[in-house]
């Protein structure tokens, strides 16, 4: 391994959510490489048991947008969403499926954060609407379950440097941990 | 595409589960360093929902191998973390387990940046929850058993001849473009 052990907690110690974006397009290939990095992520048995359904129309943009209006303005700026779906066919386990999915959607993050000039959200989106997010994209609610949003694109750093939150605390090592 | 972004995508991207180790000794400090990618993993509400424990002593391996069909690896890896989620943390089931699966692929991503280590995630010892809180004294009603990552020195002869490379599903097979 060339890359220094340090340099990669860098990496994931400066990853933060994004909120701020201008309206500049990602291309495709871009977009497919931090996919590309979302399928290596852990799972059991190559279930991957996910689906991700890219939004860059704007109408699908403002269908999502009347689900969550607290959260239409990033999905208008971003340069594209990442909707998640367990799909219910390739699944196990319940936990091993979620732990799938929180594996899938860390390494997106990750794999947005390396590339210079862009980043990327993880949405808080109220759960309750989940089927509402199934029937846009016609998708049976007994073989797709909603399970997260991502929005991608280029950071407006002045926006960021602004409105930006500070950085969020971490629980120390010692308070989560025990040595046997 | 620029040089450390490459670097970094490639190494995302180059994590394998390892299941066979060397017995060769990890130092805390190592240990240590790979526990911190973990604590940056992302949650929602940034609960940090999660509570490991560190597993090197000989008896408590044996005893945590005796709940899954892969003891074997669970006893050659030098350290075990027994992952957990802490219920008293919790404010939703599904972004709870999503912060748990973050966590643990950032303690793999860990690994895989200490140079001849490996890891491997074993979930088929779920069914036997009740058991390994046991072994800890753990109460069910406060931690919920969620995994073990098995760590040590890979062993490079029998990966090169075992672990085939596991098919991964195209990016084109579970994308579609809206």
């Amino acid at each position: 391994m060339e890359v220094q052990t340090s340099n990669l907690i860098d990496v994931i110690k400066k990853r933060k959510s994004i909120r701020n974006f201008t309206f500049k397009k990602l291309t495709q290939q871009v977009i497919k490489e931090i996919l590309e990095c979302g399928r290596f992520a852990l799972e059991e048995n190559e279930a991957q048991p996910y689906r991700v359904n890219v939004v860059v129309h704007p109408t699908v943009k403002m269908m999502l947008g009347e689900i969550s209006p607290e959260y239409a303005d990033i999905y208008e700026a971003a340069s594209c969403c990442f909707v998640i779906f367990l799909d219910l066919e390739r699944s196990t386990d319940r936990i091993k499926d979620l732990l799938a999915i929180g594996a899938l959607i860390e390494n997106i993050l990750l794999g947005v954060h390396a590339i210079p000039k862009i980043g990327a959200i993880s949405l808080d989106i109220n759960m309750d609407h989940k089927d509402k997010i199934d029937e846009i994209f016609k998708l049976s609610s007994k073989r797709y379950e909603f399970m997260g949003l991502i929005c991608v694109g280029a950071i407006n750093e002045e926006l960021e440097r602004v409105r930006s939150k500070k950085t969020k605390n971490r629980r120390p090592i010692e308070e989560f941990t025990d040595w046997f | 595409m620029e040089n450390d972004t490459k670097k970094f995508l490639d190494f995302v991207k180059s994590r394998r589960s390892i299941r066979n180790f060397i017995f060769s000794k990890i130092y805390k400090d190592t240990i240590l360093e790979i526990l911190e990618f973990g604590r940056w993993a992302p949650s929602g509400m940034n609960n940090q929902p999660w509570r490991v424990h560190v597993v090197m002593h000989e008896k408590v391996k044996t005893m945590l191998a005796e709940c899954t069909k892969y003891g074997g690896i669970i006893e050659s890896a030098y350290v075990n973390l027994v992952i957990f989620l802490d219920l008293e943390k919790c404010y939703h089931r599904v972004k709870d387990l999503q912060a748990i699966g973050a966590f643990m692929q950032n303690l793999l991503l860990g690994v895989h940046a200490q140079p001849d280590l490996g890891a491997v995630w074993i979930g088929e010892i779920l069914d036997q929850s009740e058991k390994v809180n046991q072994i800890f004294k753990l109460d069910p009603k406060k931690f919920e058993l969620m995994g073990v990552i098995s760590i040590g020195e890979t062993d490079k002869a029998l990966v090169q001849k075992g672990d085939k490379e596991r098919d991964r599903r195209p990016t084109d097979d579970f994308v579609d473009w809206y």
